[in-house]
């Protein structure tokens, strides 16, 4: 025992020194990579430049905020559960967000436009600084309503023709349980996770779709604002906006 | 073998004090011993008290709470040695009777006379602000403080010549030694000081704060004040699902506490050919940030008269007015201003219930808070 003493001296010294050692990536996880790609008419959409939409009315888009809620990928296994709540400023363009998931092969991507009923209606105070449902992120309604899913702000003029400043606005907002819609976010191919890899699926978000689909068109002459009384006006939002993902 | 078994465990005891010792992070004195880089201090860590209604406090990484950084940062925000002829301080337009603003002045007016052309705003909960000023020019509030003690019509001194004055004080480079633990006045430590000082001006105990928490009632007239705060704007049959209300809540949540969003917006004040005050535009440049201001808190509203950034309300029954007219259409108006014809129509009944309601976010507690007031001549302790 006593020659092994100066030893285990030096073992405690040197093993009680060390750095901590660097996180390596571990074998059983990769990360997956959501980016959301705001578009006009397939092209990269710009806040403050004029476009025309559906009805030909000139405008322009201010604001696009959104949360995602309950991402999840879907295996044999199961469901790996990504993220509850999620915050989107799309008014500058892309955005990614990543999440560490076990490695292996998934059926689908799943996740819903909103938040969750049980987050939607807590006390926001109680999400920190950097929580995506933090009040800092100005989608917080109020107590009754929760968060604005879908915030959707910018001006129009009907008439093709002018050339005057746009000045009408609209204000398309989103909330409730009522527009918390499901979303399927599966590429074409099932998403593969390798151990210490990155994979990304990117979404593109088609914009110029908010304002019709097969069901019908948003007329912003007379359909220009959600604050949320107006539901029906959310409801045929939301199913637009839902249409208008397409994932790569 | 006795003697040798005591030998080892001296050894493995040895051992494991020099392992643990030679691990140590290096601390530095507690006390003012100078050393090879002169004296050293630690400070001692603070945490704020956030009330229930407001959420966690942002907190830069690289200015924590201190006990002696808040100290010194409150000397340094009554500090008239700041100002070019030393007769002005942050205080002179922020005194804490009318919630930090400046005395009911519609323009503060600098050392030499020179009136500005905004109004000065109240200070609380600046922490969770995201920019500063009116028109959001600075990021941070350690940049935003900076800026008045150099701007000309305001303190009109240079930082060099403030830190120099700071630096002959008998005090003060002690202060800054215990604040940031290493001797060494710059503008940016007197920053960081005077920011912790602000972070920790916190508002959450007015009666309204008190309903919510359950240890108050407001009248019936203060709570419905509060509900017309929440509803959307417009009369039916003319707006046909209009609620009657004041639409005051898209801006100015309660939600989170701070009755702002934080965000930059044109309300209408003007019409287009009329702007003067470009705000966020007059340092962007771009058409869309035109006649953009910072939308403030509604807490202690009854108590910061005048109104707007140019102070041109001068009660609260002029800036409801304002709201219930609709404003003047414009290419930047905010969206949410959606009633620029036809206004609110709000009753005369209305308009008392949200003065009233207002009147419940008067926060006494935090404007006499004696912690954020005058704290006298800089001393040690």
């Amino acid at each position: 025992m006593q020659r092994y003493a100066p030893i285990l001296f030096l073992l405690l010294l040197v093993a009680g020194c060390r750095e901590d050692e660097p996180i390596t990536p571990s074998p059983t996880t990769g990360t997956l990579r959501l980016t959301l790609v705001p578009e006009w008419e397939g092209a990269p959409m710009e806040r403050f430049t004029e476009y025309r939409n559906i009805s030909d009315y000139r405008m322009t888009v201010e604001l696009l905020k959104m949360h995602l809620g309950e991402l999840r990928l879907v295996n044999n296994s199961g469901e790996q559960r990504m993220a509850e709540a999620t915050y989107w400023d799309l008014g500058e363009g892309p955005v990614t967000q990543a999440w560490t998931v076990p490695k292996g092969t998934y059926a689908s991507f799943l996740g819903a436009l909103g938040v969750p009923s049980d987050l939607n209606y807590a006390d926001p105070a109680g999400y920190g600084p950097g929580h995506p449902l933090n009040v800092s992120n100005g989608t917080y309604w109020n107590w009754a309503t929760g968060y604005r899913f879908v915030m959707f702000e910018g001006r129009y003029d009907p008439d093709p023709a002018s050339t005057a400043p746009l000045i009408s606005a609209f204000s398309i907002h989103t909330g409730m349980d009522t527009c918390y819609t499901e979303l399927d976010l599966t590429p074409s191919s099932p998403i593969v996770i390798n151990g210490g890899g990155n994979t990304t699926v990117t979404v593109r978000i088609a914009v110029d779709r908010f304002f019709h689909s097969p069901t019908g068109t948003i007329d912003l002459a007379t359909e220009n604002t959600a604050h949320g009384s107006n539901v029906p006006l959310a409801l045929k939002f939301t199913r637009h906006v839902k249409e208008a993902f397409e994932v790569e | 073998m006795i003697r040798h078994r005591t030998s080892l465990s001296l050894l493995g005891l040895l051992g494991l004090v020099t392992a643990f010792t030679a691990c140590r992070k290096e601390t530095p004195e507690e006390t003012p011993d100078a050393g090879p880089d002169g004296p050293t201090w630690t400070p001692t860590p603070y945490t704020v008290e956030v009330p229930p209604t407001l959420s966690a406090m942002p907190i830069p990484a690289d200015n924590p709470f201190t006990v002696e950084g808040i100290r010194l940062g409150r000397f340094l925000f009554y500090e008239e040695r700041l100002s070019g002829n030393n007769t002005q301080s942050c205080a002179s337009c922020h005194a804490p009777e009318v919630a930090f603003t400046d005395h009911g002045n519609q323009f503060s007016v600098g050392i030499d006379g020179i009136a500005g052309n905004r109004n000065s705003m109240a200070i609380q909960n600046v922490a969770w602000e995201s920019s500063y000023f009116w028109d959001g020019r600075a990021a941070t509030l350690e940049e935003q403080i900076l800026q008045p003690v150099e701007n000309p019509i305001e303190m009109h001194e240079t930082w060099p010549n403030a830190v120099a004055k700071l630096e002959a004080d008998s005090v003060y480079p002690t202060l800054f030694l215990r604040a940031f633990g290493t001797p060494g006045i710059t503008k940016e430590r007197a920053a960081k000081a005077m920011a912790q000082f602000l972070r920790t001006m916190i508002s959450g105990d007015s009666r309204f704060d008190k309903f919510m928490r359950g240890e108050e009632q407001l009248s019936v007239e203060e709570q419905l004040g509060f509900q017309l705060t929440l509803l959307e704007g417009g009369i039916p049959p003319a707006v046909p699902l209009g609620q009657g209300g004041a639409d005051c809540f898209h801006c100015h949540p309660h939600g989170g506490g701070r009755f702002t969003d934080g965000i930059l917006r044109n309300n209408g004040l003007d019409p287009q050919s009329a702007w003067t005050d470009l705000g966020l535009g007059g340092w962007t440049g771009l058409p869309q940030d035109m006649a953009k201001f910072k939308t403030p808190s509604l807490r202690n509203v009854a108590l910061s008269a005048p109104y707007m950034h140019d102070g041109r309300f001068q009660t609260l029954e002029e800036v409801i007015e304002h709201y219930n007219s609709g404003g003047h259409p414009s290419t930047t108006i905010d969206p949410n201003m959606k009633f620029t014809t036809g206004g609110l129509q709000l009753s005369a009944e209305k308009k008392a219930q949200l003065i009233a309601f207002l009147h419940t976010l008067t926060d006494t507690a935090f404007v006499n808070n004696p912690a954020f007031h005058d704290p006298g001549p800089p001393t040690l302790e």
